[in-house]
């Protein structure tokens, strides 16, 4: 019974007309949260956190950079979820929402890159190493922009976004890599300081920064996931019927 | 107001990228869908002869 | 489930396993090749011979700093906590860069066994904690030393707090 109404709601949710009213609602809520996770995370990051005893106030660069490497793998997982459900079920809704992971997942990547730059250069002494976590995100990066550039290759967006997904699961591979590369090998980069089994290796008043803005950076990308999928399924059924009737009236 | 960090320049700067790829993130959707919704206005305007030509 | 689905997922979970399987071949047999830097043990052995190309990583040996008082000039050693390898750069030294700091030297070794640095660069570790915490800490005799586990390290922080 209860099997049944989950397997009902799923497929009501797969239907675009469906799919356009529910995001519109959900939407709003997530940034509302995404812009007051930020104003605090932001607030402790930058005025109640400590300067760190090694790195001095640099380290505040990891208060962005960190949420944002943790949400471009977190991002690329979600994506890979999405397209194994696409190229099983064949779901529309659910190829548009694996495809517009993607350019959000980038955005992610780059500001881990750039920032990470930024922080190697004062701390390091160099912008650039290639070791394996720095180039395994820069893979990353690539395969990012290759999903992207391929989905927009093919006149026929269905068939661009069923090949496009089976590069999301050959590229998840990749995702395993940039965890362990600090422990499979030696690198420049330092071990990870948040673990999910046993200590974390962060001083307790340093936290509440890096929770807020991890929880920020999830909701945004969940917002902006729902906008870009509203965009892309509009522009996709724009000769369609349902969207004629939503939109026939303010013509 | 502004605290004064040492490094100041590389925190900074991250802040300042970080601020402008989420601004894009925000920006891009809504541009996008503008620009949709001009269209559909448009195509629907010269299917129900209401279009009125900018140009003209 | 339609048999047309389940023969798509098995397609899916054959596609995973594929790439996992090569992926992991591939990195196994690349592992060497994949380190960023290698250590004083190794160079000991001999397994590197001198004027090749290698990133020489560990800590900066304790009382091994001698700055030259006219120029960029630095010698010191770096260690594994087993053997230390004498390093000689002319350059300008990341802020991070101290005694029984984690250190990665760009450069070769000469027929001295020298090690001629071109670049050095800083290692830190992932401990993070306010200056205050770091004293106390070292008053309670708890400064992160050669051969400590990062464990101990942090119930003396624990201990100090």
């Amino acid at each position: 019974m209860i099997w049944k109404t989950l397997k009902v709601g799923f497929h009501r949710l797969g239907s675009p007309p469906t799919f356009y009213r529910i995001s519109a609602l959900i939407s709003p809520w997530l940034w509302a949260g995404f812009a007051l996770c930020t104003a605090i995370g932001l607030y402790y990051a930058l005025y109640v956190v400590p300067p760190d005893y090694q790195q001095s106030d640099s380290y505040r660069i990891l208060f962005i950079h960190v949420p944002s490497a943790w949400q471009a793998m977190a991002g690329y997982l979600v994506m890979a979820i999405l397209a194994a459900i696409a190229l099983v079920w064949r779901i529309r809704t659910t190829e548009i929402m694996a495809m517009m992971c993607a350019p959000i997942g980038a955005a992610f990547t780059v500001i881990c890159l750039l920032t990470g730059s930024l922080w190697g250069r004062p701390m390091w002494g160099t912008w650039w190493a290639w070791d394996a976590r720095l180039t395994s995100m820069l893979v990353l990066l690539f395969i990012y922009l290759g999903i992207m550039g391929l989905y927009a290759a093919f006149e026929d967006r269905r068939k661009g976004a069923r090949v496009a997904c089976i590069l999301v699961l050959v590229g998840v591979v990749n995702i395993p890599i940039i965890h362990f590369s600090v422990e499979w090998w030696t690198t420049l980069h330092q071990g990870s300081t948040i673990r999910f089994f046993g200590e974390s290796t962060m001083h307790p008043s340093m936290m509440p920064p890096l929770v807020w803005m991890t929880v920020a950076v999830k909701l945004m990308f969940g917002a902006v996931l729902l906008d870009r999928s509203r965009n892309e399924l509009l522009e996709q059924d724009r000769r369609k019927g349902w969207v004629r009737q939503a939109f026939g009236g303010d013509a | 107001m502004i605290p004064d960090f040492e490094y100041g320049f590389y925190v900074w700067t991250s802040y300042a990228v970080f601020a402008l790829v989420i601004g894009w993130q925000i920006i891009q959707p809504l541009a996008r869908r503008r620009r949709i919704l001009a269209e559909l206005r448009e195509e629907l305007a010269l299917e129900t002869g209401e279009y009125d030509d900018p140009d003209s | 489930m339609t048999p047309t689905r389940k023969k798509r997922l098995a397609v899916v979970g054959l596609i995973l396993l594929g790439v996992s399987a090569a992926t992991a071949i591939a990195l196994t047999a690349l592992n060497d090749a994949m380190r960023f830097s290698i250590g004083p043990s190794e160079i000991v052995a001999g397994d590197f011979p001198e004027g090749r190309q290698l990133r020489l990583g560990g800590l900066v040996a304790s009382g091994s700093v001698h700055r030259d008082t006219q120029s960029l000039a630095v010698n010191f050693r770096v260690t594994d906590c087993i053997h230390e390898i004498p390093v000689s750069f002319n350059g300008i030294l990341p802020d991070l860069f101290r005694e029984g700091q984690g250190v990665i030297a760009h450069g070769m070794l000469d027929e001295s066994g020298m090690f001629q640095a071109h670049e050095v660069l800083a290692r830190h570790d992932e401990t993070y904690m306010p200056p205050e915490v770091e004293r106390a800490m070292a008053l309670a005799g708890g400064n992160l030393v050669c051969g400590e586990p990062i464990e101990d390290h942090l119930a003396a922080v624990e201990v100090a707090y």
